[in-house]
């Protein structure tokens, strides 16, 4: 018989049960970044949590209210709790192997808060095979929900007839694959459907569509089989769905981010047409605040033209945000006891409101869904009708591997940075140099392409040649990986750093050399990984490379070629290179800790 | 050396080794001050059903009673299969029916009747259907005019359009907890079957008749088991998530009562004919310290009113927020019994596999 969910109150006691669970290929950790936690006063009980990055602000908010609130205490002791942000799929990775090195990975979690339940089945699931006990004995206090949803701009939601018609993934998925584009739908200027989602080996949301377009494939609402997945009709929906995605990535907020500044600069229907994102990023979008963060003195804009939510007709899938308080070794009595206590007091009514303000359903029923969820928001508080079962454990890790065969192929130009600087120190203790782990980096990451994916490399720095392209050589050409990437291996390692960082130069041809290679059935991109900032007397317009960038992405006949960038070490040129990636589309990275360039690769790549 | 110095130095050992026993013990109870079970005289041990919705508050009141909580099903499992002692519980407080099917599991394994023989209930609460209203009208009108879980069954994982609803309302979402693991989940089940055959004294057999398993499957693999309630997910979630649950009164009618206006508005409670009652008994551990000061408690004021103000109708308390004068209880549960309940989850998992 199952055995769940037994807990103490008052003894702590050691469980031994089996969930339910779900196995998703691995996801990969994305970094971890600790939130400012008000110092500890000696003697109070600490919990920390690890939060998914969505509900960062609104957990360190319930915190802060929590430590100065009456119920901050057990036995007498002040409770102190700390939020970090960290992906779901990274801590669930990183529990699974008991949480190793906090001082790299951050404290070790009493409360663990991903964005959906799965993620705790997940967990027990990887532990379980690795005849590990479990850590998610009891269920999770679940807080708030959010409906995963189809954000389009309203006009286009419009043009589909949409609230008066009924629309499904299954629609969506169509349009997508209609050669005609929008023209089928009397927008001939909207150009092609293009779909913006994110990878389901990262992203909840990318998971929960990629379920999502797997039930419009069969038809079915529930019931999912390995069956079901391997049917040549089902493999040809989803290719022909994947065909229509711009790229794919870590998170939701790099889709809504170009789409704002698309707006902003008046074209907002050129990027991606729908994208599936939680039903709170349409009203952190709409509020003009597309990555639901607002720096200090930042204010947000109202986009020209908003997003509207779509739930699906078939049904749709729910991140429940669960307050997991963690049965691990770490996890002592009087831990544990204040996380309940913390756990109570974010569903007391007067904290579920502060949830709505944030744009979550409340998770505690004495409190009406209410503003901002309006239907002038863009949303609809009586929405979902019905939800999609989630596939059973076996299946859902069939969904990931099939979404993996079928997913749209890349071509990808790696551009390395190969200047003096690069041969600096990054790890004292091993007297590695900036390249060397870069390098170590790019070879990991090549691992994470599909065979059929194409990849070439490019270096950079001054003066490399003594003619004509001066700055940058192509070591290996772009071609199939399964053909190059023993090459691209050699090459890699072989780097040894020389020069100054022609920065604008090589982004300028990179891009070039894409697009006039462009290949329409797949992602076309650009990685391109620097230390430092333009070293280049001959070109220093940083102004004409962006005008030239942008101009070459507008426009319904444009080939998107997108570059990613990756400001490498703490000399990096950071808002330069984001500023170049905003201007294609993509999105920026950040390693500016020479040690988390893998996990910074890793996001890159799951851009495609 | 003598044999009687062998003996004293045998019995140094000895009691060094239970002195090393109790320490290790602490150690495991995470080096607390507040426990130490019984047998320190300083707190009694409670096994509690968390699914009674009271075991927090009998933690919480100056009761000095040690509360561990877990679901039913898992303290079945648990209790079934070892030396009941060695868990160091006085007792058990629970559903009737678990606590009949542990002891008949004792009593097929040979273990010793370590599981004492259950009180009469001290509480009751019937069982429920809760179901959105638009919802409920259009089941009804399908069913003919009475809601009850035959008809459930037949329509499970069907069209709402198939039988006049929306098509925005998906498949017919019927839902209640997981009965392998929650007391209240078997007895839905018990109930359902009950309404299949139009009585509750069924036997194993009932349960290979084709009809019935058919009927069965259908509805079970029509549900979707998460942890936790699922009536607290249909009142928070909406409608998305079920259409119609099946809990107990003592869950159900107080958070419904708390509810915002719009969910009180929305949803509705139903008692299926004819009303089926879970019933709330205390198991005392045989020979534990503090079995029977601890039955006092559960069976006396301080245990009764906390089961009422958790929902439970209890006979002299007052009732909690949101529950209603009627229907009256049946004096019998109108539930298959111990046995048929455990053959009937048997049934169970091989229908959803």
């Amino acid at each position: 018989m199952m055995r769940v969910g037994t807990r103490r109150v008052g003894v702590r006691r050691t469980i031994t049960g089996v969930l339910a669970a779900a196995v998703l290929a691995g996801a990969v950790i994305v970094g971890a970044t600790t939130t400012k936690p008000a110092a500890a006063a000696d003697g109070c009980v600490t919990v920390d949590i690890a939060s998914s990055p969505e509900k960062l602000e609104l957990l360190t908010d319930l915190a802060k209210r929590f430590g100065s609130s009456s119920e901050a205490n057990v036995k007498g002791r002040c409770v102190t709790v700390k939020v970090a942000k960290q992906s779901s799929g990274a801590a669930a990775t990183l529990l699974a192997a008991d949480w190793p090195k906090p001082a790299k990975n951050g404290a070790r979690p009493v409360i663990w808060s991903p964005a959906a339940s799965t993620w705790g089945a997940v967990l027990d699931q990887r532990r379980a095979e690795a005849g590990k006990a479990p850590y998610v004995t009891t269920p999770g206090t679940s807080f708030m929900l959010t409906p995963l949803v189809i954000a389009m701009p309203k006009p286009m939601a419009d043009a589909l007839g949409y609230p008066a018609t009924p629309i499904g993934f299954s629609d969506i998925l169509a349009l997508a694959q209609d050669p005609a584009g929008w023209a089928a739908k009397g927008h001939p200027e909207w150009g092609p459907f293009k779909l913006g989602k994110t990878n389901p080996n990262f992203s909840t949301s990318g998971l929960s569509q990629t379920v999502a377009q797997y039930y419009a494939a069969t038809g079915k609402t529930s019931d999912l089989t390995l069956e079901d997945l391997a049917r040549p009709e089902v493999e040809a929906f989803s290719r022909g769905v994947e065909s229509a995605v711009v790229h794919y990535g870590d998170t939701t907020l790099t889709f809504l981010n170009n789409l704002y500044r698309a707006d902003r600069r008046g074209s907002p229907y050129g990027y991606a047409s729908a994208v599936a994102v939680e039903e709170k990023s349409v009203l952190d979008y709409n509020r003009g605040n597309p990555d639901g963060i607002l720096d200090p003195g930042e204010q947000p804009r109202k986009p020209r033209i908003p997003l509207v939510a779509i739930y699906p007709k078939e049904g749709t899938l729910f991140s429940d945000n669960p307050l997991i308080v963690l049965d691990a070794p770490w996890v002592s009595k009087d831990k544990a006891a204040a996380a309940r206590k913390f756990s109570a007091f974010v569903t007391e009514p007067k904290n579920q409101r502060r949830v709505l303000n944030y744009g979550f359903r409340p998770g505690n029923a004495a409190v009406a869904i209410g503003k901002p969820i309006t239907i002038a928001n863009g949303v609809d508080p009586k929405e979902p009708q019905t939800t999609l079962e989630v596939p059973k454990p076996p299946v859902l890790a069939g969904v990931i591997n099939e979404w993996n065969q079928v997913r749209k192929k890349a071509r990808v130009l790696l551009v390395v940075d190969v200047s003096g600087s690069m041969g600096d120190a990054a790890d004292p203790g091993s007297g590695a140099t900036k390249l060397d782990l870069a390098k170590k980096a790019a070879v990991a990451a090549l691992g994470q392409f599909q065979p059929d994916d194409q990849v070439g490399l490019r270096i950079f720095s001054t003066n490399l040649n003594n003619r004509e392209p001066t700055d940058y050589r192509d070591l290996v050409p772009i071609g199939p990986i399964s053909s190059t990437k023993s090459d691209l291996k050699i090459q890699i390692e072989q780097l040894e750093p020389t020069q100054g960082t022609p920065l604008y130069t090589v982004a300028h041809d990179s891009y070039t050399k894409m697009v006039d290679e462009y290949d329409p059935s797949r992602i076309n991109a650009v990685v391109l990984l620097t230390d430092g900032r333009n070293e280049d007397p001959r070109n220093e317009s940083l102004a004409d490379l962006l005008k030239f960038l942008r101009t070459q992405n507008e426009g319904e006949a444009t080939k998107p070629v997108r570059i990613f960038t990756i400001a490498y070490g703490s000399d990096a040129d950071e808002a330069t290179l984001k500023r170049i990636a905003e201007s294609t589309n993509a999105a920026a990275y950040s390693a500016i800790d020479p040690a988390t360039i893998v996990n910074v690769f890793n996001a890159v790549v799951s851009n495609f | 050396m003598t044999v009687v110095a062998k003996r004293l130095a045998a019995l140094v050992v000895a009691v060094a080794l239970v002195g090393t026993a109790f320490g290790i013990r602490a150690l495991v109870d995470d080096g607390s001050n507040d426990g130490g079970g019984a047998r320190s005289g300083r707190a009694l041990s409670l096994l509690c059903s968390g699914e009674l919705g009271v075991c927090d508050a009998l933690a919480q009141a100056d009761l000095k009673i040690d509360v561990t909580v877990a679901p039913a099903g898992t303290s079945v499992d648990q209790l079934s299969a070892r030396d009941l002692r060695s868990l160091g519980y006085d007792g058990w407080l629970t559903f009737g029916r678990e606590a009949e099917i542990a002891r008949d599991a004792r009593d097929r394994a040979g273990l010793p009747h370590e599981l004492g023989r259950p009180t009469r209930p001290i509480a009751r609460s019937p069982l429920v259907l809760a179901v959105w209203k638009d919802r409920g009208d259009i089941l009804a009108a399908h069913c003919g005019g009475k809601l009850d879980w035959r008809c459930i069954g037949e329509v499970a994982g069907a069209s709402w359009t198939s039988i006049g609803g929306q098509i925005l309302w998906g498949a017919v979402k019927p839902g209640h907890a997981d009965p392998a693991v929650a007391g209240d989940g078997l007895l839905v089940i018990g109930q359902a079957a009950s309404s299949f055959f139009g009585r509750s004294d069924l036997s194993r057999d009932d349960y290979t008749d084709d009809a019935f398993l058919e009927w069965f499957g259908r509805l079970e693999r029509s549900i979707r088991f998460d942890p936790g309630s699922a009536f607290e997910r249909m009142l928070v979630g909406g409608p998305a998530i079920y259409d119609v649950v099946g809990t107990t009164e003592a869950e159900a009618a107080p958070l419904l009562a708390d509810a915002s206006a719009d969910r009180r508005a929305q949803l509705r409670l139903l008692y299926p004919a004819p009303v089926a009652s879970a019933d709330v008994v205390y198991v005392p551990i045989t020979d534990a310290p503090g079995a029977g000061n601890l039955g006092d408690i559960l069976t006396g004021g301080d245990g009764r009113a906390a089961l009422a103000a958790a929902g439970w109708r209890v006979d002299g308390e007052p009732r909690a927020k949101g529950i209603p004068t009627g229907p009256v209880l049946p004096a019998r549960a109108n539930l298959p019994n111990a046995g048929s309940l455990e053959a009937l989850l048997e049934t169970w998992r091989e229908v959803t596999g």
